[in-house]
């Protein structure tokens, strides 16, 4: 016998996800009252930036320089993907809601330029993104000759000064390394421990006295995104007034910090906006009784029965649980709804693995209509008042194109808006 | 003879005391390192006249033991030692006069009833008498109540209808023979004294009326009326035909001997015996209230004197947290009454065998340090003080607790049990067992969340060596024993951190936890194994 | 309203004060505490063997099943572990058969029916806070507090059900109608150090330390609990001195609730608290 709970709701949201996260966040901040299920842990792996769109078209391999020529293009070319859907004004609209959110939280994001940005990864190499965290923005004024100074930590892995200079030499020559040992730590450093002692003042006057060398020789310094968990900004102004050097991050290798960040952001924030989150419960078996959706989500020892308006599907495809393989197809988990699939199992993966036309199940999903409502094979919209938003979403090879975050966000952003448009109209 | 043997049991029983005192200095001193005895009189003395504790403890329980005790303290006092004692402070006194034949009865009345209680309890089937060693503890000083004051009520009523104690005391106080009455007198004190006569006597109205008259004159100053003694009058009456056997060999004149002997033995007996525990618990209760300070200060206050003080009684087990695992384990050293007795045992005697040392210590850490035993504990016993200071000695005697064994367990050691890993499961042991099914930890993708989140990665430094993550991926290689063995499993706080952050949503605190009852298990059977390799070697 | 009263092995000679003001606080609020002989919650015995800490649980719930009664605790580590032990109860048909067969032995049954609130879910989900805030007559002055949450009761979530594993706020809520005002920190869902304090003091204290360090540095005053074996691992290291040289103050929910309502110092505990001196009323 397991505890049994009954929720109404206007709007539930499966997934807890970077969709499922907007999604929840536009719908609270609409005065929906919103029911959230999923498990949030997955944002760990999210880098911290948002990318818009970073290479179109695929085969010209250089990262874009303004996403907007892109996107026309992409409009014209791909009229499935999900861009095609929205247009340039939603997804800069979404953008725009996502960082006062986050803003309102304590974590400033640098809203979006009309060109994308270059930032310096940990390979020592530039990714094309568009909205950046402000502890990391400072990566982007790097220009030829800016004495820099790259800092890593003994004992913290996937980050090396040394190697990044070498990569970065040939087309930044000026520049030093510095190797700190961490006070008072040894062996292996976990990044989200480790990120913890920046918010400790003594530790940080410790650190800029390590670095005090080379205040005279560089003016710029770049360190993993360790700069504290819940007050990185804070710690990283702290640690530039002691220094007096411009200071930024470079994202790592996930578990990421800057991922974190947005995880405890979104957590917060959402549970203040009394977002209902039911963390690791499963949809099982959802109804539709003509108003409503029922849904049973249930979890080790509770099972709460949702009734909600409307349900938005963000739960991500492999990984995430949101796409099933079978032996031979693919099947949407929750709501066993249609999913756009090659035809057969042979053709989901080409058979080089780095084929410039991508592999085939990257593009499977589900298929939408304009303000992402799931459809069948006729084209007919499934449920009046279910979306898909996110991953899930087909014809969105969103790796290669570096568009995951603004695809989520664009989706989430419209889905919850042509919802509550509608909730609003009918009251 | 009286003499001599009161002054040889005085001389025994001082020197056994004396022993005893050098045996807890001795014992105290090579035990407890530095205990400073900051006695609190006030709670012992309260606790010895009242025996509070106890009262607190179970109230039919103190009934019983009142029972004995008062009465026993009377007889003492005001029989045994009349001559110092009321005999002073009562000009009048004779022994056969109310009201002190009638509290004589009374008190020796109680001390039979309390003492058949004590066997009573005995009798039940309760927890402490699971234990067949203790059940029968402290009852060869019952029977030796029972039989002093059994002889005493005897040695009375033989006294009662002795033909020759009467003419004896005739003689004495009186000037009566045949002539001037004295069968009137007997007829008199056969009626109402329970005296049995040879001579068969013929019992007129007017007898007995000049009976009562030279009663009045003679004995009455004296002999109060005999039915206030009321046990002795009552065995007197039901006795009979044996009356006359009993006084013709002159009953009296023997079981008086016995009588007081036994009353010696008693004392000779008190240093060695349960009795002992008279003098040890106003002494194991001079210990100061227990307040939230003193758990904070880790007081303890146990000294061997202490330990000698229980007295079997078994509350502490029935008020004992972790009863439960006693009912499954079944190993008799979980329960606090057997503890302290095996603790007895390596402080005094040091006759336990290893198999007893080792299922001590296991059932020593099961204890929660709830401190119900401590507090219910009518001797007064600090236990809780000892069960925190036995591991220390148990390490020593190289017992150490399962923590320590492992630490000291290099991880290969370990890894070598791999072989026999099924027979680790343990049959009969009723687990999730998330460790023998694949399905749950197969899902891990090494992501490091979980070695991320953790304190215990964190903070350990070098106390620690495996992460979560790698706990897990030992799993998957199927080294199960030595993943059991690492530090991680052992240091783990079980805060779920790890657990609530799995993106796959592994139970990876449940299988940590699971892990450790494992490597909890695998030290238990390595040490019963040890424990016979010792025994055998003895 | 009538509940068994579970107190854990550790409040009655511990943390007495907690005993005596959860009694008080529960008397205000119009709920009859009854004692039974309740056995230890099991937790301890989790580290030896899965069958004796589900068995100790089943032992608690099947006694107080014999009298109808829902359990209450003040400690959130029994409180997760008969969560945890129900669960599994439920999940697992051969324990279930096993535990019918132990607690048989004793003149016991359990049919699952019990159920176990700990203090500040019962205060929240049972008596509401908008109805505790009704009875408060004592504003407390604007200390600064943290909380923390303690691991068993918040996790794992999908067991204990308790409050959101990751951004908790039920027991900010209770507080802050107190008069106190609660502070964000960064540690307030972490671990107090005190499971291994016995096997593992050195790390034990270790983890204290950085929670005491990362509580002052958000500046608080005092930081609260609201259990038992998270409040005598910040007791005991306040005895040590170390709270002081951070400038904090561990304090009892139960107390600052209970000044809160107007209850006499007397029924709250033997040691005085700083917020009874600076009471304004």
């Amino acid at each position: 016998m397991k505890d049994k709970k009954y929720i109404t709701c206007d709007i539930t949201v499966i997934g807890a996800g970077f969709a499922g996260m907007v999604a929840a966040a536009r719908a609270s901040a609409l005065g929906l009252k919103t029911v959230q299920t999923g498990n949030s842990s997955q944002l760990y792996f999210a880098s911290g930036l948002f990318d818009f769109l970073g290479v179109y078209p695929l085969h010209s391999r250089i990262p874009l320089k303004d996403p907007r020529t892109g996107l026309e293009l992409l409009q014209k070319e791909m009229p499935d993907h999900p861009y095609s859907k929205t247009g340039l004004e939603a997804i800069l609209k979404s953008f725009d809601f996502l960082a006062r959110f986050l803003q309102s939280t304590g974590l400033n994001y640098v809203k979006p330029d009309k060109r994308n940005r270059s930032v310096l990864t940990a390979a020592g190499t530039f990714k094309p993104t568009c909205m950046i965290p402000e502890t990391i923005s400072k990566g982007c004024l790097l220009k030829n000759n800016t004495p820099l100074l790259l800092v890593d930590f003994k004992g913290l892995k996937g980050f090396c000064a040394g190697q990044m200079a070498d990569v970065l030499k040939k087309i930044h020559p000026n520049i030093l390394t510095l190797s700190v040992d961490v006070p008072g730590e040894g062996g292996d450093l976990n990044p989200t421990y480790f990120a913890t002692l920046f918010e400790d003042s003594s530790f940080l006057k410790k650190l800029a006295t390590q670095i005090s060398p080379f205040l005279d020789k560089v003016e710029l310094m770049g360190m993993p995104a360790v700069c504290g968990v819940n007050k990185s900004l804070d710690a990283l102004t702290r640690l530039e007034k002691m220094t007096g050097l411009d200071i930024f991050e470079i994202p790592m290798m996930p578990p990421s910090i800057p991922g974190l960040r947005l995880k405890n952001a979104f957590e917060k924030k959402l549970a203040e906006n009394n977002v209902h989150f039911l963390t690791q419960a499963k949809i099982k078996s959802p109804q539709f009784n003509g108003s409503e959706f029922v849904l049973d989500a249930v979890n080790q020892n509770m099972e709460t029965q949702i009734r909600s308006r409307g349900v938005i599907l963000a739960t991500g495809r492999f990984p995430g649980g949101g796409l099933h393989a079978q032996r031979g197809y693919i099947q949407e988990t929750v709501f066993n709804l249609p999913v756009y699939q090659p035809d057969k199992r042979s053709l989901w993966h080409h058979i080089n693995f780095f084929e410039q036309q991508g592999h085939m199940i990257n593009t499977a999903g589900v298929e939408t209509d304009n303000v992402f409502r799931p459809v069948d094979t006729h084209g007919a919209v499934v449920y009046e008042n279910l979306y898909a938003i996110g991953t899930i979403l087909a014809h969105n090879d969103w790796v290669r194109l570096k568009s995951g975050s603004g695809v989520s966000a664009v989706s989430a952003f419209t889905s919850v808006n042509d919802f509550y448009k509608k909730s609003a109209a009918g009251h | 003879m009286f003499q001599i043997a009161l002054y040889t049991s005085l001389i025994l029983s001082t020197a056994g005391l004396l022993f005893q005192v050098y045996r807890f200095k001795k014992k105290g001193s090579l035990w407890v390192p530095k205990l400073k005895l900051n006695l609190d009189l006030k709670p012992a003395l309260f606790n010895t006249i009242f025996q509070s504790r106890l009262f607190r403890a179970s109230k039919t329980r103190w009934a019983v033991h009142f029972l004995v005790f008062s009465g026993f303290i009377y007889l003492v006092f005001f029989h045994a030692l009349d001559e110092l004692t009321v005999f002073n402070l009562f000009q009048y006194y004779q022994p056969t006069l109310d009201p002190f034949q009638f509290l004589r009865n009374f008190a020796g009345f109680l001390v039979l009833v309390g003492c058949i209680g004590f066997l009573f309890r005995r009798s039940f089937n309760t927890r402490i008498n699971q234990d067949n060693k203790i059940k029968y503890k402290g009852i060869f000083s019952i029977i030796l109540i029972l039989l002093v004051i059994t002889s005493g009520f005897m040695l009375e009523t033989i006294k009662i209808i002795s033909e020759p104690a009467f003419l004896e005391m005739v003689e004495d106080y009186s000037d009566l023979d045949e002539e001037t009455g004295l069968d009137n007198l007997k007829i008199y004190w056969k009626t109402h004294y329970q005296v049995s006569f040879k001579k068969d006597l013929l019992i007129t109205e007017d007898t007995l009326e000049r009976g009562r008259l030279l009663n009045n004159d003679y004995c009455l100053d004296c002999h109060s009326k005999i039915k206030s003694a009321f046990v002795s009058n009552a065995f007197a009456m039901h006795l009979g035909k044996p009356a006359n056997f009993l006084n013709h060999y002159r009953a009296d004149n023997w079981l008086y001997p016995i009588h007081y002997l036994l009353s010696f033995l008693m004392l000779v007996c008190l240093p060695f015996s349960r009795f002992f525990h008279m003098l040890l618990i106003p002494f194991a209760s001079a210990r100061h209230k227990v307040t939230d300070k003193y758990f904070q200060k880790k007081a303890v206050f146990i000294h061997p004197a202490t330990l000698a003080a229980c007295t079997n009684c078994g509350i502490c087990s029935e008020v004992c947290s972790v009863y439960p695992n006693f009912l499954i384990t079944r190993n008799k050293q979980i329960l606090p009454h057997s503890k302290i007795e095996s603790a007895r045992k390596i402080i005094f005697t040091a006759h336990l065998k290893p198999e007893e040392l080792n299922q001590l210590q296991l059932g020593n850490d099961d204890c929660t340090m709830c401190n119900n035993c401590t507090d219910i504990c009518p001797s007064g016993i600090d236990l809780q003080g000892l069960w925190k200071t036995l591991p220390q000695t148990l390490q020593k005697m190289g017992y150490p607790d399962n923590y320590t064994f492992v630490k000291d367990k290099a991880l290969q050691e370990w890894g070598n049990k791999e072989s026999e890993k099924e027979q680790a499961t343990g049959a009969h042991e009723l687990t999730e067992n998330l460790t023998g099914r694949v399905y749950s930890f197969e899902n891990c993708v090494q992501c490091t969340i979980c070695t991320n989140v953790c304190p215990v990665v964190a903070y350990g430094g070098n106390d620690n060596d495996m992460t979560p993550q790698q706990i897990m991926n030992l799993l998957r290689l199927g080294k199960k024993q030595t993943a059991a063995g690492t530090r991680m499993v052992w240091n783990c706080l079980t805060c779920y951190l790890c657990q609530e952050h799995c993106p796959s949503e592994i139970k990876v605190a449940d299988i940590i936890i699971e892990l450790r009852n494992i490597s909890n298990q695998a030290a238990d059977r390595l040490k019963i194994m040890n424990a016979a390799d010792k025994a055998n070697k003895l | 309203m009538k509940l068994a009263y579970f107190p854990g092995c550790k409040i009655n000679f511990y943390l007495r004060d907690y005993d005596t003001s959860f009694k008080s606080l529960m008397e205000k609020l119009g709920v009859d505490l009854v004692q039974l002989p309740f056995n230890c919650c099991g937790y301890p015995a989790r580290s030896t063997s899965f069958e004796i800490s589900v068995f100790s649980s089943i032992r608690n719930f099947a006694l107080a099943r014999k009298y109808d009664l829902d359990i209450i605790t003040p400690c959130k580590c029994c409180f997760g572990q008969l969560k945890y032990a129900s669960y599994q109860w439920h999940e697992n048909k051969e324990l279930k058969q096993r535990m019918d067969c132990l607690l048989a032995d004793e003149n016991l049954f359990w049919d699952g029916k019990t159920k176990i609130k700990h203090l500040l879910s019962f205060l929240y989900n049972d008596i509401g806070v908008l109805e505790i805030k009704k009875k408060i007559d004592h504003k407390l002055p604007e200390k600064k507090i943290v909380t923390q949450y303690g691991c068993h009761a918040l996790r794992p979530f999908t067991i204990t059900g308790f409050d959101n594993p990751h951004a908790p706020g039920i027991f900010e809520e209770l507080i802050n109608i107190t008069g106190f005002k609660t502070v964000e920190w960064s540690k307030s869902t972490e671990c107090c150090g005190n499971p291994i304090y016995t096997s593992n003091k050195n790390l034990s204290l270790k983890i204290l330390n950085s929670k005491l360090k990362a509580a002052s540095e958000s500046g608080a005053d005092h930081i609260c609990t609201a259990c038992t074996h998270c409040q005598i691992q910040y007791n005991d290291l306040s005895f040590q001195n170390e709270c002081q040289k951070h400038n904090i103050t561990p304090v009892l929910f139960t107390q600052i609730l209970g000044a809160a309502l107007g209850i006499k110092k007397e029924k709250l505990g033997e040691d005085r608290l700083p917020i009874f001196d600076l009471r304004v009323s």
